[in-house]
């Protein structure tokens, strides 16, 4: 098992940041935590929910094994028995070096939530885990990339540190590659007030995966959409989702808010980025503590109403290759979204074909959780991938299409080490090349 | 035998006592924790996916965890639908109604449950995995519900046993509101608030297909 490579913060908490950290844990302990924390009998059968474990066999991955990290300290100091009778409730004080042996367990886990799913009893590790995550962040023990992107969000407004600069020079090239499909009219609207919704994209469609943002700018404008992209706010990703510093994931989270609110948009689009549409869409409102005065939809959601609305119309002739679906875990298992994509799928391709299992059952490709901003992880990572590459692999498809930027990118690392002769597309992609010319 | 009933009879209010109270006490601390709202909108039925939860999302094959771990789920069923028979049968001999009738069946069932609980002790004891995820208190609450499954069957055997089966329902009672045992309060919660969450979001669902 990897340990890591040193990039991980060891030094020694003083007595204030110990302290700092039960006043964290204190204030996370909501209801549904609690009887999280209280209620696993440690039956062990989520055990092989966890694709970590599944191709390793190292028991530091069993989730329950990773939630105990937490769920020990907890009884310490929560529960009778671990006050009066420690040894016997399994039960540890929350010391410097306690937390130094949380980091491997809990920051090798992609928070998927398949282990939730499983659960016999519907306990919510990635809950769990997220929470010792932040106490490990407010400790500053978290992962030195893990920790920079969030950083680097806050003072850029990107984790890649893509500036504003770069965004418009995107920007120009995507239109100018535009308008060679669609026209020399086209032009991508920018900082537009009183727009009907607003698109964010993420840093790594940007940088990585551009046609992906280009497939998405013809759809709307095909669909006729009114629509705006921000200079300000151009990068949708919220990497305090993962690292756990709920501070800053509040403040990515509100200046988005805030754009939006200027820009006087109904809507906000989040691009194929999984974890940033689960941040806006479902825990925004309650790091704010208030509704958005928006509706925030996933891209892919808006596509396949438009769709269901005959605003574009599809010939799944032009996509003739064998294709699967792999759902990406914060817009599937942590987002409800499963029929949509499948949909689109149905109308822009000739040949679908489902892997096994899939759903609110489907393996995670091993990048969720920042896991991509963890190199001492690589190893882990893609490793853990084994499960989704047999998943393809058994269904012989020769695309793979995914609605994250994230997963995408994991997935083509993943297709490199497994030796699969894929290719990984957007589902924003195969929808675009299906489109017909009288749409 | 006479002095460890005798024991065993006096002591039976006073631990009853002790297991309702410090129950309560940890039932309401848990309950007086913070609910947070969730204020996002909502794409599905909260307690749509609480009633799933706590009905058709438990059949054995709506997981893959309880299909794949069919061993170890149906020794947990047995283990417990054992211990639903033992406190029936301690209820019909306390209001003296159908007390052979559940003795007969305490003696079908009894021996398969506690086999199963020995079993899945054992599963703790030599897997790696389990080892790892398992406490004293997991060994402990194990070895109590053994103790107890074993004392039923032998009383229903024999009456001379109940002494015996007596004490091991005290130490059942005692350790009930400390150690893990108290899941079986607590569990009903967990399957709420992991069906709300997820029925509110639209991933489970009154009739989600098996999606294998």
């Amino acid at each position: 098992m990897p340990t890591g490579n040193g990039m991980r913060n060891t030094k020694n908490m003083t007595e204030e940041t110990l302290a700092g950290a039960w006043n964290l844990l204190d204030k996370r302990l909501s209801r549904p935590m609690v009887t999280f924390l209280e209620v696993c009998t440690h039956c062990g059968v989520c055990s092989d929910a966890c694709h970590l474990y599944k191709v390793s066999g190292d028991p530091i991955h069993i989730p329950s094994f990773k939630a105990d990290r937490l769920r020990r300290v907890y009884k310490r100091r929560y529960t009778w028995l671990g006050r009066w009778l420690p040894w016997l409730a399994g039960a540890k004080e929350l010391t410097d070096g306690e937390m130094n042996g949380w980091v491997d367990a809990v920051y090798q886990c992609t928070l998927c939530r398949r282990c939730t799913i499983n659960c016999p009893i519907g306990i919510d590790n990635a809950l769990i885990i997220r929470t010792a995550r932040t106490l490990l962040h407010a400790a500053g023990k978290g992962p030195a990339q893990l920790e920079e992107h969030t950083r680097n969000a806050l003072e850029t407004g990107s984790p890649l540190r893509v500036t504003s600069e770069t965004f418009q020079e995107r920007i120009a090239w995507f239109e100018g590659e535009l308008q060679e499909r669609l026209g020399d009219d086209f032009q991508i609207p920018l900082d537009r007030k009183g727009a009907d919704m607003l698109y964010m994209p993420a840093s790594l469609e940007l940088m990585k995966f551009p046609q992906t943002v280009m497939s998405t700018l013809e759809l709307f404008h095909r669909a006729g959409a009114d629509y705006t992209l921000s200079t300000v706010r151009y990068d949708v990703t919220n990497y305090a989702v993962f690292n756990g510093d709920d501070e800053a994931a509040r403040e990515i989270a509100s200046r988005d808010i805030a754009e939006a609110e200027r820009l006087g948009v109904k809507k906000v689009v989040v691009s194929e980025c999984g974890h940033a549409f689960r941040a806006l869409r479902w825990e925004a409102p309650n790091w704010l503590h208030k509704p958005l005065p928006f509706e925030v939809v996933d891209v892919v959601e808006l596509v396949h109403h438009w769709l269901k609305a005959g605003r574009l119309t599809l010939d799944p002739a032009k996509n003739q290759e064998q294709v699967t679906y792999h759902d990406p875990c914060n817009i599937g298992r942590n987002g409800g979204l499963f029929d949509e994509p499948r949909e689109l799928l149905g109308a822009s391709v000739k040949n679908f074909t489902e892997m096994t299992p899939n759903r609110e059952n489907n393996w995670c490709c091993g990048g969720g959780g920042g896991m991509l901003s963890m190199p001492e992880y690589r190893e882990t990572r893609l490793a853990a991938s084994g499960m989704k590459a047999g998943q393809v692999r058994a269904t012989g498809a020769k695309v793979l299409a995914t609605a994250c930027a994230n997963c995408q990118f994991q997935l083509n690392e993943m297709a490199q080490h497994h030796g699969l002769d894929i290719r990984v597309e957007s589902i924003t992609d195969l929808v675009a090349a299906a489109l017909t010319k009288n749409a | 035998m006479d002095d460890l009933n005798e024991a065993g009879v006096v002591a039976l209010p006073w631990v009853v006592g002790w297991c309702v109270v410090l129950s309560a006490l940890r039932l309401v601390w848990v309950i007086r924790r913070p609910m947070a709202a969730d204020i996002a909108p909502p794409k599905g039925s909260s307690a749509g996916g609480a009633f799933y939860a706590l009905t058709f999302a438990m059949l054995p094959w709506k997981k893959e965890s309880t299909r794949h771990h069919w061993a170890t789920y149906t020794a947990g069923m047995l283990m417990h639908l054992a211990v639903f028979v033992v406190i029936l049968y301690g209820g019909a001999r306390w209001v003296g109604w159908g007390q052979q009738v559940m003795g007969w069946v305490v003696l079908a069932m009894g021996p398969v449950g506690l086999a199963a609980a020995v079993g899945l002790l054992v599963k703790r004891g030599i897997h790696r995995g389990m080892r790892a995820i398992s406490s004293p208190d997991d060994v402990l609450s194990n070895l109590l519900v053994d103790a107890y499954l074993l004392g039923a069957v032998l009383t229903a055997w024999s009456e001379g046993w109940l002494p015996m089966w007596r004490l091991a329902f005290l130490g059942l009672l005692v350790w009930i509101p400390l150690g893990k045992l108290f899941h079986m309060v607590l569990f009903f919660f967990s399957r709420v608030f992991f069906g709300w969450q997820f029925g509110r979001r639209g991933v489970i669902r009154w009739a989600l297909p098996v999606s294998y």
